[in-house]
């Protein structure tokens, strides 16, 4: 996959990196950090288990409704 | 405090800022002072996460909110998974492959330098007034309970903070709080167990559990809706979802947490590992607020848990008739809650129905002559709207727990103060050098000039909130209204994330005037509405993103 968040050497030293992602902004506009390596590791990785991101985070919302339906007949039967 | 709670208290804090300070070693570059070189692991940035969250007024006012309202609060966590799976889904990864210091720095690449000023001065107002109530709140709760000036708490806390924050930078930060999020678990275990054993013979847990619900105390989720309420399942689902996609995609203090991740994958892990595990500590330390309520069901309470209110209001007339107001009341409700036990116990449902009605008639008694002794309070010259929830906890552990723990759970408010304020410090610091000083004023300077620079921004904002906290007891009743100061600029901070990551059409200038106009919309509620706070976001985004998609609308192509 093509990095994104390509970065050049700008005005005084300064790192000039362009919109990253899916920004579709026709004008790269600059925002300055210092010189630091590139981080080949800032690609996305598979989440360590479930073997997807979307199945991980599908996880955590059953997780959610899980927890407030607990809540809920908890809150039912101490009333 | 006895000899062995000193010793405790002592060593937890010593100890902890030690070990903070061990695994900072090293921080002597821009990279790692501010972002720890980008190498740390998941389970610390989750911690720490969690610790800078938990600052110590959440922690004291949380078990009192639920000793005088019930459960309720739970459901303002509720929004919490949503917000983690959307930052995790999107900011995460921008953020990380942007290789940016701050959450502010995207902007600029994203719109203009004039809109990344303006969301850092906003985060530098919002967090620049939270610093100094993060350290004054618990330090006032700690002079009233330990008997010392506030000035004594606060610079102490202070002290111990700025050294280790300036010296370390965001790793000893970091791995401060790990060590404080263990502290405060250990105390709120301590607490649970010690309030359980301090209950009187013949009542176990499962009758405490009882009474608590049967008291409205067990009120974990409320489905109605009302604009007003502050804590219902929906206010907690919307608005709380937009406040914690506020501060966890949008706040400096928390987006420099997962930014030192050393992937992607561990910042996602880190945050989703707070979305599981927030609500179950949050229920927690509000099941431990039933429980104090329960223990002083059985065990003569003051009427107010604010011992120099107290005295303060003792000797005026009117007090005597509260006070015996409050204790025939508090009999009646013990001689109530054992007979409903007993009628339980002996599965007699009428005369569990008349047991409990006499229990709650009794809590009312109980509710009004408190709320008495509030107005009279008010009368002496105390705060307006007097209310002692943040006294509560605190009375019951130097009161009644045992040699130690009382230290631990000392340690524990320390502890929270600590992590909550390092870790606004360290982001105050970051913004003001990140972008402000280095962008504006001094480019291209050496990475140990930006070093030097970030440690003496650091000292900076550690004396400033010290200060602060210091004159913050001049705002008398307005500090409960500038508890609420995070919600006054997270929507529209919010709103300028989302027309950058969602509408590629709107550029700068569009978003700044959004921004303007979300903040006053804000404003304007907050001053001529009584819409509950929670709601503010919602409505500071919606504005700033209207706003600016009329004003790209508006313009000709070429000039947006």
């Amino acid at each position: 996959m093509e990095p994104r968040g390509a970065a050049r050497t700008g005005v005084g030293g300064f790192r000039v990196i362009e919109a990253p992602g899916r920004l579709p902004n026709p004008v790269p506009r600059p925002c300055y950090t210092p010189n630091m390596p590139e981080r080949p590791e800032a690609h996305d990785e598979p989440p360590p288990f479930l073997g997807t991101w979307r199945r991980v985070y599908a996880a955590v919302l059953v997780y959610l409704c899980l927890i407030m339906l607990a809540c809920y007949l908890f809150t039912r039967a101490y009333r | 405090m006895r000899l062995l709670d000193w010793i405790v208290l002592v060593a937890s804090l010593v100890g902890i800022v030690l070990y903070g300070l061990y695994r900072a070693r090293g921080s002597n570059t821009v990279d790692r002072y501010l972002l720890a070189g980008r190498t740390m692991p998941w389970y610390a940035m989750a911690l720490s996460i969690m610790a800078t969250q938990a600052s110590a007024v959440t922690f004291i006012s949380t078990t009192g909110q639920s000793y005088v309202d019930g459960m309720r609060f739970v459901q303002f966590y509720f929004g919490l998974p949503l917000a983690m799976v959307a930052i995790c889904a999107t900011v995460v990864p921008i953020f990380h492959r942007a290789r940016v210091y701050t959450a502010y720095e995207y902007l600029e690449s994203r719109f203009d330098p004039k809109t990344r000023a303006l969301a850092s001065v906003i985060f530098l107002c919002q967090r620049g007034l939270s610093a100094g109530l993060t350290i004054y709140a618990p330090a006032l709760v700690l002079s009233v309970i330990l008997g010392w000036p506030e000035a004594l708490t606060t610079s102490l806390v202070g002290a111990v903070v700025v050294t280790y924050t300036v010296i370390g930078g965001i790793q000893a930060v970091t791995w401060s709080d790990v060590q404080q999020m263990g502290v405060i678990l250990l105390g709120l275990v301590a607490a649970l167990v010690t309030c359980l054993a301090l209950m009187p013979p013949g009542v176990s847990f499962s009758d405490a559990v009882f009474l608590a619900g049967a008291a409205g105390r067990l009120n974990a989720v409320t489905t109605h809706f009302d604009w007003h309420d502050q804590f219902t399942l929906w206010s907690g689902l919307v608005g709380g979802g937009f406040l914690f996609l506020s501060y966890f995609g949008c706040d400096q203090s928390q987006v420099q947490r997962y930014l030192t991740g050393r992937s992607i994958a561990q910042s996602r892990i880190s945050l989703l590992f707070n979305a599981v595990a927030k609500i179950p500590m949050q229920f927690l330390i509000l099941f431990i607020g039933a429980m104090v309520f329960v223990f002083y069901v059985f065990t003569p309470a003051p009427v107010l848990f604010h011992r120099a209110e107290l005295e303060r209001i003792g000797a005026r007339s009117g007090y005597a008739a509260v006070e015996r107001r409050f204790e025939g009341a508090s009999e009646a409700r013990r001689s109530a809650a054992l007979g409903l036990l007993e009628a339980r116990r002996a599965g007699d449902p009428a005369e569990q129905a008349r047991r409990k009605a006499a229990y709650r008639a009794a809590q009312r008694e109980i509710d009004g002559a408190r709320e008495e002794a509030g107005r009279l309070v008010e009368a002496a010259g105390g705060e307006k709207d007097f209310r002692d929830t943040n006294y509560i906890f605190l009375s019951f552990v130097t009161r009644y727990m045992p040699a130690g723990l009382v230290g631990l759970v000392i340690a524990v408010i320390f502890a929270a103060t600590m992590s909550a304020s390092s870790g606004e410090i360290n982001s105050l610091a970051t913004v003001t050098v990140v972008d402000l000083y280095r962008r504006h004023w001094r480019r291209g300077a050496s990475d140990r000039h930006y070093v030097t620079a970030s440690r003496w921004a650091t000292l900076f904002w550690g004396v400033y909130a010290v200060l602060f906290a210091g004159w913050v007891h001049r705002l008398g009743a307005l500090i409960v209204a500038v508890n609420k100061v995070g919600s006054l600029f997270y929507g529209s901070l919010l709103g300028c994330f989302v027309l950058a990551l969602f509408f590629p059409k709107v550029r700068g200038t569009a978003a700044f005037a959004g921004m303007l106009a979300g903040e006053a919309a804000i404003l304007a509620t907050a001053q001529f509405t009584d819409v509950s706070w929670l709601w503010y976001n919602v409505i500071g985004c919606a504005v700033v993103v209207l706003t600016a998609l009329a004003v790209t609308a508006g313009r000709p192509a070429e000039a947006r």
